[in-house]
This record gives structure tokens, sequence and C-alpha cells, in this order.
């Protein structure tokens, strides 16, 4: 098994293997109590027969079960343990079953698990062990760095001058830059070996009482149930992330399903657990969009069949659908993405295309001589509003994408220039953060300057969901979320409801929406995302329906556990990056499918599928629009809005 | 053992290092390429501060560059105290380190009325260059009500715990003074939202924040 920060989930996963054991005991107390403990695998390569040998080694770092245990998990620091070497088989009063997920024969590599693509066995050992302790110590998490300064505040002796890492530069002028912070403070130390690095806090044993833990979560993120996450979730909403990346999460799931423990009838109030839940990646065929499945990728072959003798798409609706459903092959994003990005209208010869990317080579030259151009007053305050930031921002900007990768990478320049000529071209937008990451992909596919600026000018103004400045523009999109999940999610939106008006400003998606789920999914799930999105299939707000889905499929425990607002965006970001990205596609189809089944509709939705154009029928989209009332102003947007879909009739385009 | 929560929002401008702060006080790692904060992030850290009462810090990563301003509200609301952050070899975000304040205080304020406890870093004193003058600081920090200002350094781990120790004794302080003040409104049986602190609403002026 692999263990991964979720700390560290931003910049690509760092895994760390360990060997997990889970243990129940059925002590004297009336409850049973379950412990799930991880002991790292670099501890056990030292010594790996203390696998086989002392199945009682982390005894010291077990929560005993109390009979008045306090509900609440204590934290501290637990070091990885000294094998302890207690005799097998004595006296009695608890079961005690260990599972060990092996990998058998252990390579010296920490990554071996992660190249070796073989399910790995679980043995299970079943032994009796002596357990008349008492609570001894406690449950720790390398995720919650453990509280090292603990002494009570009287004790604290003065400023201990050895904590600085970097005496030489910092040392003596400690008061000359007020690092004696500050004169009506406390002063404090702390010792030196209080503090862990990050390393061994990562590699310290990670041991709950899985009776104490608020959730235990399961995700699988393939249809064959075998790879995933298990997610626990303290009662302080701390969350633990175990990744499976190569399989074995199945089994792992058989071994929980055997435990009386989670066996039990859930309606059960004595459970210790609150809940436990295996969240498979399935969706039923009447949740999905009825032509999923029909569309296969857009690949090399289909994309020219699409294309007639001068390069003109004629059919664009019909590309547009199949990119939808399908997707795109990566090979081919250099090729359609100017046309998704409007960069090239659909309807352009060959010839007409080569004298678009010639005028606007030119043109963007010229953005560029204009940046250059400037007076020293200018420039200055160009770099101080606008340039200090990007500077920053691109350096930090997918550097683990092989297009942007090492040191010095002439790319990153590109990056930047790109993004400083948009702003000198486009003032009222200038720069706002996040863009580097939408233009990142476009770049890395399109790998031409110019040509991937123009596709950028294409995404920020063309497509509705891209970052704004505007409070408008972003209160809008809230809007007509908020619409649809009381449409479509209505237990998840009565819930917010019931939290009040702060969780109804929907803090945990903001970030998908200013990004594009970028942040959200791996690349290669985020792209697909973006494509349906620009497909702009039967409406223009995919994007919403994404988030959608997203609240449709993880977003069951937040209304099982009544979490409140600001848990609801810990567990939401919990989640970042472990999402199924083709199953919330998915979804996301057969929410637009059902939305567009509704036969009537709310004003506040009116204008969500109106800008897409009819597709292949005459006439558009024309469900009945009632007014829901409640109008800030007492006017309501869609009749007082003359482009209302009822109004609209587009022609029918090619046959 | 009883457990207290305490929201801390860190604020200031793009770049002055805030991710890094919050990853160092809470993992104490460093890196330099933490992505830039979109919309808001936020992390926990528990705190043992006595035998019997840990502290529960929820630390709220807010975007330097925040673009949709109706938001700033909602990141704000219920914080009981705040960081607000600088670049030392950046003058300009300094400067923009009194905006933040007004910001803050225009938008937010303690149950009792009293603007939130709000404390002033100025980070990267690592670096040689330094375009700000401490007495600078020293002197922002006494007009515009900052309860403290340190030079730290996220990359070399200078300055990271005390200031964040500094910050619970004021919010224990206030706590303190509010579970005090909230018990005598109980039995006084009334509302006790709106009545001011005693000794602190004559003191201070009081802000025409929100009140959240």
């Amino acid at each position: 098994m692999c263990f991964t920060p979720t700390s560290t989930t931003d910049h690509g996963l760092e895994h760390h293997p360990w060997l997990p054991e889970y243990k129940i005991s059925n002590g004297q107390v009336e409850r049973t109590n379950t412990y799930f403990n991880l002991d790292p695998n670099s501890s056990l390569k030292k010594n790996p027969r203390s696998i086989e040998n002392s199945p009682n080694k982390t005894d010291d770092t077990i929560l005993k079960p109390s009979p008045h245990a306090d509900n609440r998990p204590e934290f501290s620091k637990v070091t990885t343990p000294p094998p302890v070497s207690s005799p097998r088989g004595s006296s009695v009063n608890s079961d005690v079953y260990e599972y060990y997920l092996d990998r058998g024969p252990k390579k010296s590599d920490e990554d071996a698990i992660e190249t070796s693509g073989t399910t790995p066995d679980i043995s299970v050992t079943r032994y009796r062990t002596m357990s008349e302790s008492t609570p001894s110590t406690t449950t720790s998490g390398p995720d919650s760095k453990p509280p090292s300064l603990s002494s009570s505040p009287e004790n604290y002796p003065s400023l201990d001058p050895n904590f600085i890492e970097s005496p030489s530069s910092c040392d003596s002028s400690l008061y000359s830059h007020n690092l004696s912070f500050p004169n009506n403070s406390v002063t404090y130390s702390w010792s030196k070996g209080l503090r862990k690095n990050g390393k061994d806090q990562v590699c310290g044993v990670f041991s709950v009482d899985l009776g104490q833990m608020r959730s235990l979560r399961l995700f699988y993120s393939d249809p064959e149930c075998t790879k995933g996450q298990v997610v626990i979730a303290s009662r302080e909403s701390q969350y633990k992330i175990l990744h499976f990346h190569t399989g074995g999460l199945d089994k792992l799931a058989e071994i929980f399903k055997d435990w009386n423990l989670f066996a039990q009838d859930q309606s059960k109030e004595s459970r210790p657990y609150k809940q436990f839940l295996i969240v498979r990646p399935q969706l039923t065929d009447d949740q999905c969009h009825p032509e999923e499945g029909v569309y296969s990728m857009v690949d090399d072959e289909m994309w020219k069949r699409h294309m007639i003798v001068d390069g003109q798409i004629e059919e664009d609706y019909q590309l547009r659908k199949h990119i939808f459903f399908g997707g795109l092959e990566p090979g081919l994003r250099h090729e359609a993405w100017p046309f998704l990005l409007h960069y090239y209208p659909y309807d352009s010869t060959f010839d007409e295309r080569e004298h678009i990317r010639n005028d606007r080579y030119i043109e963007y030259q010229n953005i560029r001589k204009q940046r250059e151009s400037m007076n020293d007053e200018e420039q200055e305050q160009f770099w101080r509003r606008i340039q200090s930031t990007v500077e920053k921002d691109v350096i930090r900007t997918d550097r683990s994408h092989s297009y942007f990768k090492g040191e010095d990478n002439p790319n990153i320049e590109v990056l930047q220039n790109i993004l400083l000529n948009y702003a000198v071209a486009n003032p009222q937008l200038g720069y706002t953060q996040g863009m580097s990451d939408l233009l990142a992909p476009v770049l890395a596919e399109i790998q031409n300057e110019a040509d991937a600026y123009w596709c950028f000018v294409g995404l920020m103004q063309r497509t509705l969901f891209v970052s704004s400045p505007k409070d408008n523009d972003m209160d809008k999109q809230l809007n007509y979320l908020k619409e649809l999940l009381r449409m479509m999610q209505s237990d998840f939106y009565y819930h917010l409801n019931r939290l009040g008006e702060d969780a109804m400003e929907l803090l945990f998606c903001h970030r998908w929406i200013l990004l594009c789920f970028k942040r959200e999914f791996p690349e290669v799930d985020a792209l697909r995302i973006w494509e349906a999105c620009w497909s702009h299939y039967q409406t223009d707000y995919f994007h919403l329906f994404i988030c959608v889905a997203i609240v449709s499929i993880y977003g069951d425990d937040v209304i099982d556990q009544g979490l409140p607002s600001d848990e609801i965006l810990l567990h939401f970001s919990s989640l970042a990056m472990h999402m199924n990205g083709d199953l919330v596609l998915r979804k996301a189809r057969g929410l637009l499918h059902d939305f567009r089944q509704i036969p009537k509709i709310p004003c506040t939705l009116h204008g969500l599928c109106s800008l897409c154009g009819p597709g292949m029928w005459d006439s558009g989209h024309v469900p009945i629009v009632e007014c829901a009332g409640n109008h800030v102003d007492g006017i309501c947007p869609y009749h007082s809005n003359p482009t209302s879909p009822t109004h609209v009739l587009h022609s029918m385009p090619g046959q | 053992m009883t457990e207290l929560l305490f929201k801390i929002i860190i604020i200031g401008d793009p770049t002055v290092g805030k991710t890094s702060f919050i990853q160092r006080y809470v993992n104490d790692s460093f890196r330099r390429d933490y992505k830039m904060t979109i919309g808001v992030d936020f992390a926990l850290k528990v705190v043992k501060w006595t035998e019997n009462q840990m502290i529960k810090l929820q630390l709220w990563d807010i975007a330097g560059q925040e673009r949709f301003t109706s938001m700033t509200r909602v990141y704000y609301k219920d914080a009981h105290a705040c960081v607000i952050m600088f670049d030392l070899t950046q003058r300009s975000t300094f400067q923009n380190a009194v905006n933040w304040k007004k910001d803050l205080d225009s938008k937010c304020s303690l149950t009792d009325g009293t603007p939130v406890p709000c404390l002033l870093l100025a980070n990267k004193c690592d670096l040689s260059h330094r375009e700000v003058e401490q007495s600078e600081i020293e002197k922002i920090c006494r007009e515009h009500d900052f309860i403290g200002w340190t030079e730290i350094s996220v990359k070399e781990g200078i300055m990271i715990e005390e200031p964040m120790r500094f910050l619970m004794e004021e919010m224990m302080i206030k706590h303190t003074e509010m579970e005090g003040f909230s018990e005598s409104m109980r039995q006084a049986a009334s509302n006790p939202e709106a009545i001011h602190l005693k000794q602190q609403s004559t003191v201070l002026a009081t802000q025409s924040g929100c009140g959240c």
C-alpha cells in the first residue's frame, strides 16, 4: 500500500509504501474496538522478519479500549515503534485479527509497490494476545502535526535561539529584526528534539481506533473496483487518505465486509463508527445519457472524415457532439483546439486558415511591440501591477508537465510572454491569477506562441466558464449552479439551505469553476472535461453540470454526516485529484439529458441552454419557463430578456 | 479535555508567502513551487495548549488576488484572528498591508464589536535585498492597530511558531473574556449579541463592521 500525504497532492504524488495492519479486539468493554495501524515499510525493510515474528510489535502504540473511553480521539506523536517481542499465544481476553497487505518479496526500492502491477496479497493472521493493559498511548496521523509545544505556558523558558536553522544570517540579528516577538508576549521555546522533520512525520506510525473515527470510506477509481482510496476522517475532520494505486482495495473491502463490526445493521445506534461507506464507481444505465457509449474517441480518421475537400468542417454540430461524448485523441488536440477555441471558424477552408494564421501572427507581433515600447514609467507601473505576479506564477505552473519541466526551460518564458501580451492587449482584464493555469495546457498542446495566444484569447472570451475579474460573472454562475442543485440534487441543496447563507455561497466549488476543474482532476481527465465543455453541446454551461455531478457522486457524505460549510470545503478539497473523472463526465452527461427532459424550467435557468444553438434541429430547445419569483429587483430576468429561447429559431446548418 | 476551535485568516498580496507559511506551520515543510491559491484553501492544526485544553486551528489561506470581492466577506466571516503578510523585498506589498487591514476591519469584527486581532508578518527576512525599514513597519503597526509584528522567514523556518502562539494567547484571552461575558449575560437572561463588552467597548472605537 502506498500512502500519499494530502499536502503533496498538488505537486505530483510522493509515494510512501506502508504496511497496514488492522486489529479488532473484543474486549470486556461494551464496545468493539477496531484498530488501524500503519507501519512504514522502511522500518520493516530494516527488519523484514519483524513482520512474521512480532505480531504484537505495535502494541505499545495502540489505543486500548477504555471502559469509559472518551469519545474523542487524542492525537499525539508516536514515533516508529521498536519491535516488541511479545510471546504469541499467551493469555487472552480478546481476539485480535491482524491483516497484512503483503507484496511478496520486498524490494529495496521504496517505489517497488508503484512499479509492480500485480495485486497485493493480503495475508490474515489470527492470534491471541494479552490485553489486560489499560489505555496507553494514543493515535497519531502524520497529517496532523502533533502538538510539540505542549507544556503549559508558564513553563516556557526564555527564547532559545537554538531553533533558528540558519544561525549565520539571522542569529545575531535576532533582536534587530524584531524577532524577539512581540514585547508584550510570552516567551517560549522548543527543543530541537521535539521538532520532527517532514520525513520523520511521514514515516511515523499511523494508528487509529476506527471505532473513534467519524468515517471510513472506500473510493474506487477504476471500474474493476481494485484501485482507489481509503479515506478515514477523524471526529476532528482530519483526513487520512491511503492510496491503492495498483490494486488490492477490493481485498481490503472484503476484509472489512467480513468484519462483524462493519456488517452490523447500519441503523443500529450502538455502532462505534458513524459511517462506513464504500463508494463504487458505478452509474446505473438510467443515470447515463441514452447516447452514452455510442461514440468512440475522435481519432485522426474520424477527424478527416468531418472535413470536406477544401478543409471546411460542414457539420460542426456533429463533430462537437462526437467530441462531447467520445473525447479527442490527444494527438489531435493541436489541430482541433483552435476550432473549439474559436481561433478558426469551423467553415473556414485550408487557405482561409492560413490567412487567419498569418494575419494573427502579425497582429500578435504588434501587441508584443506595443509592450516592448512602453516608456520607463509605464514599464515600472506594468511591472508592479502585472509582471511581478506573472513572473512568480509562471515558474509555479505545471512544472511537472514535460513541456515545462526543468530549470531554465524556454517554454516558461513563452508562457510568460503570452500572459504579458494578453494583459497589454486587454488592459481591462489584465492578469488574474489562474490564467497561467488555463494557458499552460493550451500552450503545451499548440506549441506555438502566436497560435497559443489566439487560442487563449478565444478561451478567455468565448467560453463562459473562465475566470473573470467581475463579481457579476461569478455570481451568475453560482446562481445557476444553486438552481441546478435545487432541481437535481435537492437533498444536498436543502442541506446547504439549512446551514444558512454562508453555505449557499458554495465556497467548495469556486475553484472548480475558476480553474475549470484543473486542480480537481489529473490532467488527462481535466482536459477531457475541458473538451466536453468547449463542445458547447446542448448547453453553454456544461461545467455546471460537472459540478452537480461531483456533488451527486461525492456529496452523500456531506448530507449523511451533516457537515457544516467549512467541513464541506474540507471534504471536497480532500477529494481533489482523487475523483474519478470519467465517472463524473458520464454522470454530468446524464444530468444534462435529464435537464433537457424537464418540460418546465424556472426562469432563473432560462439562459442555460440558449446560446449553444439548436443543433441539427430547426428550432431551439423550448421548455416552458416559469417565473420562480423572488427576484431581487422585482423583474424576472426571463421576461425582461428578449433573447430568451422561445424567440430563437436557428437555421439548419448544412444539409 | 476541552477543545476550542479558532478560525484564523491569512491575507496579503500575491506571492508574499501565505501558503508557504501555513504549510511550514502545519507540516513544517517548505517548497518553492506552491501553486497560487485560487479562491480559498484551508488547513487544520491541533495544538495541545495545556494539559486539558486542546486548540484546533483552522487556517484559511485566502487568495492574494481576490477576483470577486463580494466573496472576501464570506472568507473573513467568523474569524477569530488574522495574519496579514507582506514581502520585505517588495515595497508595494507592504503598502498594501494597510489596505488589507482596512478591508478586514470594514467587513468583519468580533462578536463583541471589537476589531479582529491582527498580526503583521514581514516575510523573507532571509534575503539580503529589502525595501522596507523596520521603523516604517513599527509605525504602521501602531497607527493601524495591529497587535504586533515580526520579521519571519518561512524558507528558513524562522519565527513561525512564535507569532502563532502569540495569536493563540490573544484568542484565549478574548475567549475567556467572552465566556465570562456570556456567562454574566446568561445570568442577566438577555441577548448577549446586543450588548458590548464592558472594558473593550469603552476603550476602542466601535466598529461599524458587519458583526460577523
